[in-house]
């Protein structure tokens, strides 16, 4: 039934639903990036700067 | 400085997000150590595997010049060692030098040791023991005959186990309790990799047993074929690729000393590369049997690709902005900048390579070698040395032991990538224009394919030489691992950190659930204001199995709209009546055939491109494989394609010849003489067990599944054809009728033949179906 359902179905519907799927989360994902503060996004970056990676004191 | 300015110009919303987190780090003061020595593990490992690695490329390169250098064994011949030598640059060399990354940067990305110690050391020794079971099963002949993903069910099934129950469980675990609030963009790719690798593994690994290492993929043909490729393809996207960008994300800006360039282009970087790779796949088979739809959907998602990668890529080389002078001091920095910038290029090259016409000419090509090669040896193999310098003085808490031996290894690794890429580019356009060559009359212009084989040599000398140079380099890194470990302290210093535990996000707080600014009175309203905050995905940040489950959709997605109609709508593969499933000597030829690795270097597919069909004959159409059981459809052609062997060399004396010395047939072939198989056996009793297999994934073998009858049926078959060998001139029946090259020439005579057979007559054929 389900191959009936799908063989009935043109072609082009599925990459075209994959299609719409991918713009709307283009769209939002890139809303939320530009709309995201420089103090955040800076924050974010700088996070593996925070930890201080010791080499000890044989390596200092 | 004014309030508003220290909050970057905050909304209301995202200032009480914020409050939230500062909120969720006012925990309690938490002391934790991490696991240095699981990284040491699993970096040692990397260049251990490295090693190996190059040095089976160097042996299986330069016996495409001189085939002796097998040595007549079966487990060294190229069809066997290709796959060892794949296998260990991906899942040895490059997975090992993941796991190190995500070892190293999750604990630091975290704050805080990994989940579970011994779920650490379970996943070291279990993808070792993994690689060592790979070592010895490949040149043993025992493959699924699908690229990158030979290993048989057994390997396959303690895969999943170790990937996901070992690396997966300990890695989430981690996440769950990590200090730090968001998870850096590192993590989002990591987190990609894990589960969509799994997926991947899991689906394309479907089998059904037909003994302790033999199984027959659950796919057939073109089926088959698009799950291969939607794996083969994503095992780069997602194993060579999201992880190794995680790697860049964070060791980058390490060694620079300075943050990411934009960190909102890693978020778009991010999701657009999930999203988008996924689909890729089919650009790997182009104008074959697979539907048109099917390979045009790849490509195009290929080219848009390009976008993503090349911001990630951008991306990196930016944050070297301020730090260019670090550059020419630090060889760290040089890998790293190299292996962005290969990266750049053979992203750039893929999505060229997946227009369809360009690849017409570059498919089975060495053009596609030259690809990877640019891409594993650049990317891949720059970006886990840099790393592994970058760790080596923190990971043994001394100096490196020498810098102009790691500056030497970037010097003599650059020049053998660019040796081994510019000869084997120049092998495969010249491989390419000649098969497609017509003379003035509109003949082939170069009809014999050993022409174009010949004519390669050079090009392959430069080639080995180049891989042996990149060889030279990593061993240059295994010294200097080992001098640096032995310079290590008498006991490591654990420095003990301290941070914040996280508490949960009070929901007053504003992060859990963001208020909608507006007066409004619609549902809809409320709800798209609130999405139009943008604080959703902020969420999203910080809670990693919502995280995994998103990206799990994501790449879903792309799979399902490419899997469902191909398996689903009939008319993708249209049967063809006088197709029907191998008698049980051809299957057990079949099995021969892929248990060699002949796949490896010949193809069967023949695409509706004028020079092929002229080459080769009727191009292949997708009802001749629906019995295939995996595909064999090939990726290159360093022998020519035999789709229609059956039907253009049907000679079973010429066949034997061949297979005991290819040289006396042809003196400029460079096959490797298959002489074991003019004295092995063929294990007529195995038979039947691998066609009642058959039979349980629905091929119509009818009474051949009974007791006994498979076997005799084989039997019969290797008498005749020993008979034919022996009438031809060729030694006795009494010689040659159980060997298993008799089961292989019967392979061969048939492949190619269903379109010339007459239709069984339908009472017959229900008779069989029965």
């Amino acid at each position: 039934m389900l191959s009936d359902v799908f063989g009935n179905l043109r072609l082009d519907v599925f990459p075209t639903v994959g299609m719409v799927f991918f713009l709307v989360a283009f769209i939002a994902i890139s809303w939320r990036a530009v709309r995201a503060s420089r103090a955040e996004m800076d924050e974010a970056a700088g996070i593996p700067l925070h930890e201080s990676d010791s080499t000890g004191s044989k390596g200092e | 400085m004014s309030k508003g300015a220290a909050w970057g110009g905050l909304t209301g919303a995202e200032r009480s997000a914020h409050a939230g987190e500062t909120a969720g780090q006012t925990g309690p003061l938490e002391e934790f150590v991490y696991d240095d020595k699981i990284v040491r593990m699993f970096a040692f490992a990397t260049v251990l595997w490295a090693v190996v690695a190059f040095l089976v490329g160097v042996l299986i390169a330069l016996q495409l010049t001189f085939p002796a250098l097998n040595l007549g064994l079966p487990y060294t011949s190229f069809g066997r060692l290709r796959p060892l030598h794949t296998n260990a640059a991906i899942f040895a060399f490059a997975g090992n030098a993941i796991f190190a990354a995500v070892y190293y940067s999750t604990q630091r990305l975290c704050k805080t040791r990994m989940f579970s110690d011994t779920l650490s050391k379970l996943h070291f020794w279990g993808w070792q023991f993994i690689i060592v079971c790979a070592a010895l099963t490949l040149p043993s002949g025992f493959t699924q005959a699908k690229e990158y993903a030979e290993l048989e069910w057994p390997i396959d099934i303690l895969i999943a186990v170790v990937w996901v129950g070992f690396f997966g469980v300990n890695f989430f675990g981690t996440l769950v309790r990590r200090r730090e609030r968001h998870m850096y963009v590192a993590l989002w790719f990591y987190i990609a990799t894990i589960v969509t690798v799994a997926m991947l593994h899991v689906f394309n690994s479907l089998a059904i047993p037909a003994g302790l290492l033999k199984s027959y993929s659950v796919y057939a043909g073109v089926q088959d074929a698009l799950i291969q490729w939607w794996y083969g393809h994503n095992a780069v996207a997602f194993f060579l690729t999201t992880p190794f960008l995680g790697l860049m994300y964070y060791f980058l800006p390490k060694a620079a000393e300075r943050p990411v360039f934009s960190y909102r282009l890693s978020i778009i970087h991010f999701w657009s590369l999930v999203f988008i790779y996924i689909w890729a796949g089919p650009h790997h088979l182009h104008y074959t049997a697979l539907p048109s739809w099917a390979s045009t959907l790849g490509m195009l998602f290929s080219v848009m690709l390009w976008m993503p990668s090349w911001g990630g890529m951008i991306n990196g080389l930016l944050t070297l902005r301020g730090a260019w002078h670090k550059v020419t001091q630090e060889p760290v920095l040089k890998f790293f900048v190299v292996g962005v910038t290969f990266y750049g290029m053979s992203t750039f090259e893929g999505p060229m390579l997946s227009v369809k016409l360009v690849n017409s000419l570059s498919h089975y090509t060495d053009w596609t070698i030259a690809h990877v090669h640019a891409g594993a040896l650049g990317w891949n193999g720059f970006m886990a040395f840099g790393m592994i310098y970058w760790l080596l003085p923190r990971l043994f808490q001394t100096e490196l032991w020498s810098k102009k031996l790691a500056n030497a290894h970037f010097w003599i690794g650059t020049i053998g990538i660019l040796m081994y890429i510019l000869s084997i580019y120049a092998a495969g356009i010249t491989q390419g224009l000649m098969w497609r060559a017509f003379d003035a009359q509109g003949n082939l212009a170069f009809p014999d394919f050993v022409e174009t084989v010949t004519q390669l040599m050079p090009f392959y000398l430069i080639r080995a030489t180049g891989g042996l140079l990149f060889l030279t380099g990593g061993l240059l890194c295994m010294l200097n691992f080992v001098m640096t470990w032995k310079n290590r302290p008498a006991r490591y210093e654990e420095p003990v950190h301290a941070a914040p535990a996280l508490r949960p996000i009070p929901a007053v707080a504003g992060l859990a659930d963001t208020e909608s600014r507006l007066h409004a009175n619609t549902n809809l309203g409320h709800t798209g204001d609130k999405f139009l905050q943008g604080t959703w995905h902020r969420r999203l940040e910080g809670k990693p199995i919502k995280f995994m489950i998103w990206v799990l959709i994501a790449v879903a997605i792309g799979g399902l709209v490419e899997a469902i109609p191909m398996f689903l709508v009939r008319s993708n593969v249209p049967t063809i009546e006088s197709v029907t499933p191998y008698t049980p000597l051809e299957l057990a030829g079949r099995d021969i055939y892929i248990s060699e690795g002949c796949y490896n270097c010949h193809s069967q597919m023949i695409r509706p491109i004028f020079a092929e069909v002229k080459r080769y004959g009727d191009y292949s159409k997708p009802g001749e494989f629906v019995y295939d059981h995996p595909f064999q459809w090939g990726s290159r052609r360093i022998g020519p394609d035999l789709a229609r062997e059956g039907v253009i060399n049907p000679n079973s004396l010429w066949h034997y010849n061949h297979f005991r010395d290819p040289r006396a047939v042809n003196p400029n072939s460079i096959m490797p003489s298959f002489a074991w198989l003019l004295h092995d056996k063929i294990d007529f009793a195995q038979i039947q067990t691998r066609v009642r297999a058959m039979a349980m994934l629905g091929v119509p073998y009818g009474e051949a599944v009974e007791e006994g009858v498979a076997q005799a049926m084989a039997e019969i078959q290797a008498g005749d054809i020993a008979l034919e060998i022996e009438q031809a001139g060729g030694p006795s029946v009494a010689e040659t009728r159980d060997k298993k090259v008799i089961a292989l020439i019967a392979y061969m005579k048939r492949l190619g033949t269903d379109l010339t057979k007459t239709p069984a007559a339908p009472a017959e054929a229900t008779a069989n179906a029965e």
